[in-house]
């Protein structure tokens, strides 16, 4: 008896929420529930100095060293105040689709590249407004990854790509030089392994180390890209993105890299020379020198621009943005500490802060940033980048081509087949907008 | 208890034969008062229990994506396509199927490890008990985050476990890389963490088995093992189940032993319903992910169900 009633107690709520979410979609004409209500364009932000709190926040490292940052800007300001609240990276996501749901959200927010797309899909950050920053003058990966769905949704703030490392004193005594292309790549780590190496390039395996890091480069450097020419639809069913996959198994099946990917002894690996070559961003120059002290980087670490493919030699482009929320209470203040941010001078006085590199381009032109070969490397491989297509579902796409490559390299489906499962995932997901 | 319920009874019962209409408002007047005693957990319950469930379930029935969560009211109702979806998801059945096989081999190792525990605390170890049942306990109660690091590093391809089986000429894989490793490995750390919790149960029940049954066995001339089997055993048998209960239910929700250890890899091999839905909640797929959770639920509730059913006909 009792359990009748209370079957019939959840029967009931369940109509009633189908019934209230039977409500079906306003827009499903396959726009972003952010333009509309958005107004586009903003009204212009003016010249006079920020007011009133700010709120920000910020992930990582950033978060740590911005507080301190800040203070430049509020001393140019002295009515605005900043407050940065710090996240973890992996946080973010919820963090942020929490507050956009419930509405309590700060004025701004550093987005990672990556997931910018998933965060204007929830309609809560708003478009830049016109004329805040000139479009021109950022780095052009860049400027490329903040617009999705046809509009701008954030500044690019500091930018990272992948180059190539390699144990500069090893190839020297080898006579190796640094490879330009794809064979030259693998005939390089090879040679490591021909002169004791047990292994001739860390490559990343499996969801964690997310290998699409790697193909999404490949594709694209044999003349790819991951959506088709008008944006709408994932395009990985070809030739080119077979030739990316069987690159990439290549390595494995020719014993040039280890199946378990790099795993824990990434950097260890390299500094012993049991594993001398990887692609991977600036930060590692700090990473190996955090365990082999950084005079033995100088002399023993080499980097180069990626080998290239049959088109050109793209990198993947990462790095952070700044957007607004469209609930920002004083969106006006964030705008303009974002505004600032932009400047080339400050943006050069930030990569001395934290060794960000910076998002416009103008500001490489600087005599200590210049003066460092690895730099020099980084904005060299700045020129050809390939960013992460801008729509809300690559976290998905890229983990499948994660599971797909593993699956290629335990030999468990051929390149092939592999790119038909896919594309068949993709076309199923869709780009999420 | 049945003594209060009669006082408290009574004066109902009293009045019953003639039903008088005083009685019958003084009755409803109660009825009243006891539901307004209870409105504030009425309340609660049904904003932060109840309300979850309905809305989650109803989730589950439409197409809500990350697109939807300004608007949450303004998405299409699909009937059972989630479910049929779900169901259709190569990587979900991947890890139905991981699932079961953690909760099929899991159960029975831990109970078993739990058992053997027990067993020994009741009756073998006389020396510093309270320490074994204390160094037993204690990974139930320590951070998972914390004993992953150092289970990761006995694991890992030179670590501890393998430099012990290269003493017997045993050559280890990588376990936690190893696609048909992975699995065991990871079942075995859960056994390991779950253990302590059943040790203090069935110690429990092997106390509540009195003596003088074993004194009787002992001059009937059975053997240690012959007790056991033939009396430890069924008169375990309620704790026993118990037990099991209380582990499939955590068992099949298992989530953060792959979580902290191997991620889901490699190859998927580790990646349970519970990390499927987590995923995703994460790649913001709402609707489809809850389809995923209540079929989560069916398979707990169905469990569940059979147990309770063992349970109740050994009564």
């Amino acid at each position: 008896m009792v359990r009748h009633k209370a079957i019939r107690a959840v029967l009931i709520g369940a109509a009633a929420a189908l019934v209230l979410s039977g409500c079906g979609r306003a827009d499903d004409a396959g726009t972003p529930s952010g333009d509309a209500s958005n107004g586009g364009s903003q009204a212009a932000i003016d010249d006079s100095p920020a007011e009133g709190e700010i709120t920000i926040w910020m992930m990582g490292e950033e978060g740590e060293k911005f507080p301190d940052f800040a203070t430049k800007f509020t001393e140019e300001n002295p009515d605005a105040k900043i407050t940065v609240t710090t996240i973890p990276w992996g946080d973010v996501m919820t963090k942020f689709q929490t507050a956009v749901t419930a509405g309590t959200t700060p004025d701004a927010i550093m987005i990672g590249s990556s997931g910018m797309a998933a965060m204007v899909a929830t309609g809560g950050l708003a478009q830049v407004p016109d004329g805040l920053v000139d479009a021109g003058s950022f780095v052009q990966g860049a400027a490329d990854s903040v617009v999705a769905n046809d509009a701008t949704w954030a500044v690019p703030w500091y930018v990272e790509t992948r180059v190539l490392y390699y144990r500069s004193d090893l190839a020297a005594e080898y006579g190796l030089d640094a490879p330009t292309t794809w064979d030259e790549a693998l005939e390089f780590s090879k040679a490591f392994q021909e002169h004791g190496a047990e292994w001739g390039m860390q490559l990343p395996v499996g969801q964690v180390e997310n290998p699409s890091q790697v193909i999404l480069p490949w594709y694209s450097q044999q003349g790819g890209s991951a959506l088709t020419a008008d944006g709408t639809a994932y395009d990985f069913d070809n030739d080119l993105m077979v030739e990316a996959m069987e690159y990439y198994a290549s390595f494995f099946e020719q014993g040039v890299s280890p199946l378990t990917g790099y795993g824990d002894t990434a950097a260890p690996s390299f500094v012993d020379g049991s594993n001398p070559v990887f692609i991977s961003g600036p930060w590692m120059v700090n990473v190996l020198g955090d365990l082999a002290g950084a005079d033995w980087v100088d002399q023993n670490v080499a980097t180069a621009v990626i080998p290239g493919g049959k088109d050109n030699n793209n990198s993947y482009i990462g790095g952070a943005h700044l957007g607004v929320f469209k609930d920002a209470k004083n969106a006006d203040g964030a705008w303009k500490l974002i505004r600032w941010l932009s400047q080339p001078e400050v943006q050069q006085e930030w990569w001395e802060a934290s060794s960000d590199l910076p998002s416009v381009s103008s500001a490489w032109d600087y005599e200590p940033l210049q003066a460092d070969e690895r730099f020099k490397v980084l904005s060299d491989q700045l020129e050809n980048t390939v960013a992460p297509p801008s729509v809300p579902t690559w976290d998905e796409i890229g983990g499948v081509i994660s599971t797909e490559s593993e699956k290629l390299i335990h030999g468990q489906t051929t390149a092939e087949e592999a790119v038909k499962a896919i594309q068949a995932k993709a076309d199923a997901v869709g780009l999420g907008w | 208890m049945s003594v209060t319920t009669e006082g408290r009874r009574r004066p109902g019962v009293g009045a019953a034969p003639r039903r008088s209409s005083a009685t019958e408002r003084r009755r409803r007047r109660q009825g009243l008062v006891a539901w307004l005693f209870a409105l504030p957990f009425v309340l609660i319950f049904m904003v932060f229990m109840f309300g979850p469930l309905v809305w989650s379930f109803g989730m589950s029935f439409t197409d809500m994506t990350i697109r939807d969560i300004r608007t949450p009211f303004s998405v299409n109702f699909e009937g059972l396509q989630n479910f049929v979806a779900v169901f259709q998801d190569e990587t979900f059945r991947k890890a139905l199927v991981n699932t079961l096989y953690f909760t099929v081999v899991g159960i029975p190792l831990t109970m078993v490890f739990g058992l053997a525990l027990a067993v020994a605390l009741n009756t073998g170890i006389e020396k510093f008990r309270a320490v074994f049942r204390v160094g037993f306990y204690t990974p139930v109660v320590t951070s998972i985050v914390a004993v992953a690091v150092v289970w990761r590093f006995m694991l890992q391809g030179d670590g501890l476990v393998n430099t012990v089986l290269g003493w017997v000429g045993i050559n280890g894989p990588d376990w936690l890389n190893d696609q048909y490793w992975a699995m065991p490995s990871i079942i075995l750390m859960a056994a390991w963490r779950n253990m302590g919790t059943l040790m203090i149960i069935f110690l429990a029940g092997l106390q509540a088995i009195p003596s003088d049954v074993y004194e009787a066995a002992e001059v009937d001339g059975a053997s240690k093992w012959r007790q056991f089997r033939t009396m430890t055993l069924p008169l375990l048998r309620p704790t026993l189940l118990l037990g099991a209960v209380l582990l499939s239910v955590g068992f099949l929700q298992v989530f953060e032993e792959p979580f902290v250890m191997t991620k889901g890899g490699p190859l998927n091999s580790t990646l349970t319903m519970s990390f499927f839905v987590y995923n995703q909640f994460g790649y913001g797929r709402f609707g489809f992910g809850s389809a995923a959770a209540y079929v989560l639920f069916a398979f707990i509730a169905a469990l569940a169900a059979v147990q309770f059913r063992i349970l109740r006909s050994k009564d």
